[in-house]
């Protein structure tokens, strides 16, 4: 055996050792426990060292004492027992003292009681809200202006928005016990989608009436504070992120149920809210509502429906982009050719553009003249009626222009240059029903420019007939033809928001291909793709959902009705 | 064999390691799909705690037959372990704000930190008893302290009368005595310092050179005994430490076991929708 | 300090008899018959008289044909004697478990498990009055369920080799003797059997006083150990039947060492033993002219070294020893080779004997060169340092001075021994603690014990292969537990005598003061108290195996089987 590495060599190893038991002996730490030790609850027992035994001798009456100490504490002791049978030797007694684990315990459960102790003063009522609260509230939700608006003027700091926040610790249990059962289902934990909707919630509801909902065939009608995070720190409240939108729409069996519960929705429950008097191109929702599994905008964001249906643009005015961005016999405008800014014009903020007004956009070189002679004579833009009279009243409108535009003088001079013109004009258009027939119908965008009053020169028609820009239709003997008037699409996707002004640093080209397209039916809006290469992680543009969209329905972006009403034709 | 022996070894720290790294893997996909993550892993956390707790329990009641000690420990430190990293994927990474939630994770980690310290210390003071020698069960350490005053005491007085001098009793008065009195060195035998032995040694030493033959041998065995009180000692010391730890470690855990009841009561009665 | 109860009797032997059947006309009876009434009452001390020794430590038991008496494996500490009837050893290839019916070890029920969290005493050595009998002591035989009977005796017994015991046999002395299971299973013969039942201590008194007797059963016993031990070696079952025989016959039997070795042990002990003073068998550089098969105790293997000896091995029930060499010198004729270690004694060993020329001439040229051992290398130093003793297969060796500290100690002769790794341990006591809860709030082992580097053998009963503290108990309350073989005490026929404690080397019983349910000691009328020998008792009753093992958090703490040093050494490399 190694030296050094031995059992103590002191040790009495004919008892076991307790370390089961609770109490030791006082004598303990003097180094000599008694023999009986303390009793379970902790009393000393110690009496005497033995318990003597009577002798009779045979033939006594009285017999003697005799001891009875155990070898092991010295065998029986030299005075012996006393007279009276009583042991000589008493036991010191002692103070048990407790063992090191008994000792533990009551350490427990002393730090339990500080604990409590600590816990019960901190939930008290005018510490409560320092003890527990979080981080701040956002600025939103702080403030004397928030304090203002309470519900309840009693209710002061968290029970604005928790109801709860001021009850007795009990009544707290009862409500979390509640809330286990109801909105916090330990089943729903796991659930991408806990659906109950909170009293948190209505708290919210209380000053947020307005924010409507989502689309009526949400299947998880989540609570506010999926996507409105509180409690976050001071400023304002943090932004919605992607992960809130990807949650329901990246989750295929939650857009499932979406779609299965569109179908069953009355489907005026589901059209799409837009502001009065906006007009949007005509894309159908599609039978299955907008329930494609989305996860980013760049990744498996549909095409917008519009280009993807291949939809043409309603507006039943013929343009040619092409013809007008590049054409060579377009001529130039104050020295420049033309170019998109010269008809597409911002509204007031900036974000789209206005409707293209005929006065400011066309009529520089559309200048609707129809007698080459009188270049000056324009007719009226607008109301058929009205252009018919115009043409029914020549001679009138002959003078008026003699006089205005020409500065003849006297009755005699005006009268003559009428008769002049007129006569001119009937040789060359025979009739005032010929006239008007050629004035609505004509489409003559070159040819000879007798065409109208023909000068037997080929070359560009001043005027051609309203039917070149205009669908025109002219059923026989109504009086006037039907222009229709041209109703270019407000908002392309009304479902998103954009700002033309955002884009200001990307050229109308780089997303328009105007330049491209002869027809007015094709539809100019880049292509998601194209949206994509800025508004990507590659592009390093922001891409998340809600630069485009808006959970809270209808969508704020809509254009004011007086911009609307100023700009119909 | 030897490849059984690895594989036993690191069986538990291998699933440990592996059920972090997934939980670290998972966490941020989580986010996004369980809106109420955080009480997942509250709850996860709390049976973690509970389940942890229990190995106090499963001390208590060693006659059921509910698998060893030794896999309960395994499990006990590894899962701690875990449930630490669990901590943090439920408090998110962010410091706690109110006093509140301040106390809560202050108790979380001082709980896992001390179980740590003692996993520590139970793996590195074992060696320490073993090499000193004297092996003493805890509670029979006063008795043999005893056994050894007593001894040292008779054996400086018996040679009184034979050497006629008492330059040996003297030395023991003076400087044996208070050493053989009580429990000496306490901090001193945590950090392996043999100062005490030393210096007490070399005074023997010191004295010897003035003894007779009679005092001498009685001297050499003073020091044997100054020796063994030394051991006896450093049993005190570090086995008091090795019980000592769990004087913080369990303590905590049924104050932390306190507060955790309140935070649950407070995130349920104070719940607002989802968070 | 102790309250004295002038009422209570100190426990004495024959307190409880065998069986409280044997009427005196029933003693008398079978004091007629042979070999009783041959018997000199005289010779027996007053003590233990033959008639009192019949009534009290003998019982009589019928059996139906076909009934199992005795099962192989099982422990028990009674002999046989047949009164009429026969009975049909089945010496191989053995029953089917699932005939033989084995009985579990009754356990705790579940709520008596979780019983034990409130209901353990509080005091220390709680004496709980037992309303069951206590074990040990056999159940009535009326009105109990009888044991397992097999039907169609003849068909079972068709593919056995039996051998049938007739009237005024003895059988199953082996097993009460020696303190080893039962060797093989017994049924009664087909006209059913009534049989004389000995407890051990009875027939060590007969044997005692009556030498034909002695002499009878010594014969029947070493006939019938022989056979059934030398089954178990290796090479019996490449002889034919005729040369088993011729082997059996050139067999010698050979003791060495006390029986009862434990008092000689703790005095070498103090003397500080060492190898060269223990009685050698054969010795080293001696001409090998024997095989040497260890039947009982243990030899220590030894191997000269320096001035001394160096322990190499030690050999258990079973091992051989001198094989090797004399397979080799019968292989090479030209390069003899002397025995290359020496066989010591250690305690009480009990060896079987074969002269190397019957070996040479009945068992080598039989065998095939596989199962030859390996050619002994003639040049010492090449020789392996340690030699893993026949009939041991390669695996993990224990180092050289564990080795010495095992057999030193002779921790060897424990089955579950309680080895206690302190580079682990954290001494807290959850094992001492364990052992309190599953045993009524009393540890029954002590957390200290002799210490080799990190290694420390507790002083635990290790339920050794050779219980040495059972040969002295005078009422059996110390007895090996019939399935498991764990040796335990019966607190209830436990007299206070500590002859157990006193015989067991490893100092794993104590006696303690028993005390009442208020904690105070017992004391007999004679004003001392009342004593128990107590130990671990391995959890026989409990779920799980020992709680202490489970109990310790840190694998610092098991119970392992020292006969061989393979779980030690698989253990150390764990």
């Amino acid at each position: 055996m190694s030296q050094g590495k031995v059992p103590s060599p002191h040790f009495d190893d004919s008892r076991y050792e307790r370390p089961n038991k609770g109490w030791l002996c006082g004598h303990t730490c003097e180094g000599c426990p008694c023999r009986i030790g303390p009793s379970p609850k902790g009393q000393c027992r110690a009496t005497t060292e033995c318990t003597p035994r009577l002798v009779l001798k045979p033939g006594e009456t009285k017999g003697t004492w005799a001891c009875t100490r155990q070898a092991d504490w010295g065998g029986p002791c030299e005075p012996g027992p006393l007279p009276d049978g009583q042991c000589c030797r008493q036991i010191e007694r002692c103070r048990p003292v407790r063992s090191l684990r008994k000792r533990r315990g009551l350490v427990v459960a002393a730090v339990l009681a500080v604990c409590l102790g600590i816990l019960m003063i901190g939930l008290s009522w005018p510490l409560r809200a320092s003890f527990i609260s979080p981080r701040p509230l956002s600025e939103h939700h702080s403030g004397a202006a928030f304090a203002r608006i309470g519900k309840n003027p009693a209710d002061q700091g968290c029970a604005h928005c928790h109801g709860n926040a001021n009850a007795r610790f009990g009544e707290l249990v009862f409500a979390a016990v509640a809330a286990s059962r109801t909105s916090l289902r330990f089943s729903e934990l796991p659930s991408g989608h806990p659906t109950d909707f909170s009293a948190m919630d209505r708290s919210c509801l209380a000053c947020h009436a307005a924010k409507s909902f989502h689309h009526a065939n949400v299947a998880a009608n989540d609570s506010c504070s999926i996507c409105h995070r509180e409690h976050q720190g001071g400023g304002p409240m943090a932004a919605v992120t992607p992960a809130n939108c990807v949650g329901c729409h990246g989750d295929a069996v939650q857009m499932a149920a979406a779609r299965e519960k569109g179908r069953l929705l009355p489907a005026a429950l589901l059209a799409p809210r837009l502001p009065p008097g906006v007009i949007v191109p005509p894309v159908p929702r599609p039978s299955t509502g907008y329930t494609e599994v989305i996860t980013s905008f760049a990744v498996d964001h549909p095409e917008f429906r519009v280009l993807r249906d291949h939809i043409p643009d309603p507006n039943t005015l013929r343009f040619n982009h092409r013809l007008h961005l590049g054409g060579s016999d377009i001529p130039l405008v104050n020295g420049r050719p033309l170019d998109c800014a010269f008809c597409h014009a911002p509204d007031a903020s900036g974000a789209f553009k206005k409707p293209v007004p005929f006065e400011t956009a066309c009529r520089v070189c559309h200048d609707l003249s129809f007698d080459e002679h009188n270049p000056g004579l324009v007719l009226p833009h607008g109301d058929p009626a009205i252009v018919r009279a115009f043409l029914r009243s020549l001679p009138v409108q002959y003078a008026d222009y003699a006089n205005r535009r020409l500065g003849l003088g006297g009755k005699d001079q005006i009268d003559a240059f009428v008769r002049s013109q007129v006569r001119s004009l009937r040789e060359r258009a025979r009739s005032g029903e010929d006239l008007e027939q050629v004035v609505f119908l004509s489409t003559m965008a070159k040819g000879p420019v007798p065409g109208i009053a023909g000068s037997g020169v080929v070359g560009r028609t001043r005027f051609s007939g309203c039917a070149l820009c205009h669908q025109v239709s002219w059923r026989g003997g109504a009086a006037v033809p039907i222009v229709a008037a041209p109703r270019p699409p407000d908002r392309w996707l009304p479902g998103a928001r954009f700002s033309h002004a955002f884009h200001e640093s990307v050229a109308c080209a780089d997303c328009h291909a105007a330049a491209k397209s002869e027809r007015t039916s094709d539809v100019l809006i880049p292509t998601q793709q194209s949206c994509v290469r800025c508004h990507s992680p590659n592009g390093g543009v922001a891409d998340s959902c809600t630069t485009c969209h808006t959970f809270h329905n209808p969508p704020p972006a809509s254009p004011a009705a007086r911009t609307l009403a100023t700009s119909q034709p | 064999m030897r490849v059984r022996r690895l594989l036993n070894r690191l069986s538990y720290p291998v699933c440990f390691l592996m059920a972090g790294a997934a939980a670290l893997w998972e966490f941020p996909r989580a986010r996004t799909a369980y809106p109420r993550l955080d009480y997942l892993t509250g709850w996860l956390l709390m049976a973690a705690v509970l389940f942890l707790t229990a190995y106090n329990g499963r001390k208590k009641i060693a006659f059921l037959p509910l698998a060893s000690s030794r896999a309960w420990l395994r499990v006990h430190a590894w899962l701690g372990m875990l449930t630490g990293l669990v901590f943090f994927l439920h408090t998110r990474w962010r410091a706690p704000s109110s006093p509140f939630e301040l106390a809560l994770a202050a108790l979380f980690v001082a709980v896992t930190l001390s179980g740590l310290v003692g996993w520590g210390l139970s793996r590195i003071l074992p060696g320490r008893l073993t090499t000193a020698g004297g092996e003493v069960p805890y509670e029979r350490i006063p008795v043999i302290r005893r056994a050894l005053r007593e001894r040292a005491q008779e054996l400086v007085l018996e040679v009184v009368p034979t050497a006629g001098t008492t330059t040996l009793a003297d030395f023991y008065a003076a400087r044996l005595s208070p050493f053989f009195s009580g429990p000496k060195g306490f901090a001193s035998h945590l950090f392996g310092s043999a100062r005490t032995l030393k210096g007490l040694l070399t005074d023997i030493d010191q004295v010897k050179m003035h003894l007779g033959d009679h005092e001498k041998s009685a001297a050499i065995e003073l020091a044997a005994l100054v020796r063994e009180k030394d051991a006896l000692d450093l049993h005190r010391s570090v086995q008091l430490v090795l019980k000592g730890w769990l004087f913080v470690h369990i303590p905590l855990t049924y104050g932390l076991l306190a507060f955790v009841a309140v935070h649950v009561v407070l995130v349920y009665s104070f719940a607002g929708g989802a968070r | 300090m102790s309250k004295s109860n002038a009422g209570l009797n100190r426990p004495k032997r024959w307190d409880f008899a065998f069986s409280d059947e044997m009427s005196d006309q029933l003693v008398d009876r079978i004091m007629q018959m042979a070999p009783f009434r041959d018997m000199d009452p005289e010779g027996f001390p007053r003590s233990a008289q033959l008639p009192d020794i019949l009534k009290n430590d003998a019982r009589l038991r019928v059996f139906e044909p076909g009934e199992i008496v005795v099962r192989q494996g099982d422990y028990g500490n009674s002999a046989f004697m047949v009164l009429t009837g026969s009975a049909e050893v089945v010496l191989s290839p053995g029953l089917p478990p699932r005939l033989e019916g084995r009985s579990e070890p009754k356990r705790k029920r579940w709520l008596h498990l979780l019983g034990q969290f409130i209901g353990n005493s509080r005091e220390d050595e709680v004496v709980r009055t037992s309303s069951a009998r206590p074990a040990g002591v056999a159940p009535s035989a009326q009105g109990t369920a009888r044991g397992v009977i097999l039907q169609d005796v003849p068909r079972v017994l068709s593919g056995q080799r039996t051998a049938t015991i007739r009237e005024r046999d003895f059988f199953g002395e082996i097993a009460a003797l020696s303190r080893l299971p039962r060797t093989a299973t017994i049924l009664a013969g087909v006209q059913g059997a009534e049989m004389l039942e000995l407890r051990w201590q009875g027939l060590r008194d007969l044997m005692r006083n009556a030498p034909q007797l002695r002499r009878f059963i010594d014969g029947i016993y070493r006939e019938r150990a022989l056979s059934t031990f030398l089954d178990a070696l290796p090479f019996i079952k490449y002889l034919s039947p005729e040369a088993k025989q011729e082997l059996m016959d050139a067999t010698q039997f050979e003791t060495y060492g006390e029986y009862d070795w434990s008092g000689d042990y703790k005095q070498l002990i103090k003397k500080g033993a060492s190898a060269a003073q223990e009685p050698t068998i054969a010795v080293e550089g001696d001409y090998p002219n024997s095989v040497v098969i260890v039947r009982a105790g243990f030899g220590r293997l030894t191997q000269r070294y320096g001035n001394s000896h160096r322990t190499l091995n030690y050999l258990g029930s079973g091992k051989m020893y001198g094989f090797d060499e004399i397979a080799h010198n019968w292989r090479e004729p030209n390069h003899h080779v002397p025995l290359q270690y020496t066989l010591r004694v250690i305690g009480y060993t009990h060896v079987v004997v074969i002269p190397a020329a019957v070996v040479e001439r009945l068992v080598l040229p039989v065998l095939p060169k596989s199962s030859l051992p390996p050619l002994i290398p003639q040049d010492r130093r090449t020789r392996p340092r340690f030699e893993p003793a026949a009939g041991d297969a390669a695996g993990p060796r224990i180092p050289q001075d564990v080795m010495e500290f095992v057999t030193q100690g002779r921790f060897f002769n424990g089955t579950k021994t309680m080895v206690i790794d302190l580079d682990r341990c954290t001494r807290c006591d959850d094992c001492v603690r364990a052992c309190a809860d599953t045993h009524d709030n009393n540890p029954r082992f002590l957390r200290y014990g002799p210490i080799h580097d990190n290694l420390m053998i507790a002083e635990a009963c290790m339920h050794c292969a050779d219980p040495v503290c059972m040969i002295g108990c005078p009422t059996g309350a110390i007895h090996r537990d019939t399935f498991a073989g764990s040796v335990v005490v019966n607190a209830d026929t436990c007299i206070g005598c500590s002859a157990c404690a006193n015989n067991c080397p490893y100092k794993a019983i104590r006696m303690v003061e028993a005390r009442d349910a208020d904690g105070e000691i017992l004391v007999a009328s004679d004003s001392n108290p009342i004593h128990k020998a107590t130990k671990c008792d391995l959890c026989v009753d409990q779920f799980g195996g020992p709680a202490c093992e489970r109990a310790c958090p840190h694998d610092a703490l098991t119970r392992i089987n020292l006969n061989t040093t393979h779980e030690l050494a698989r253990w150390l490399q764990r």
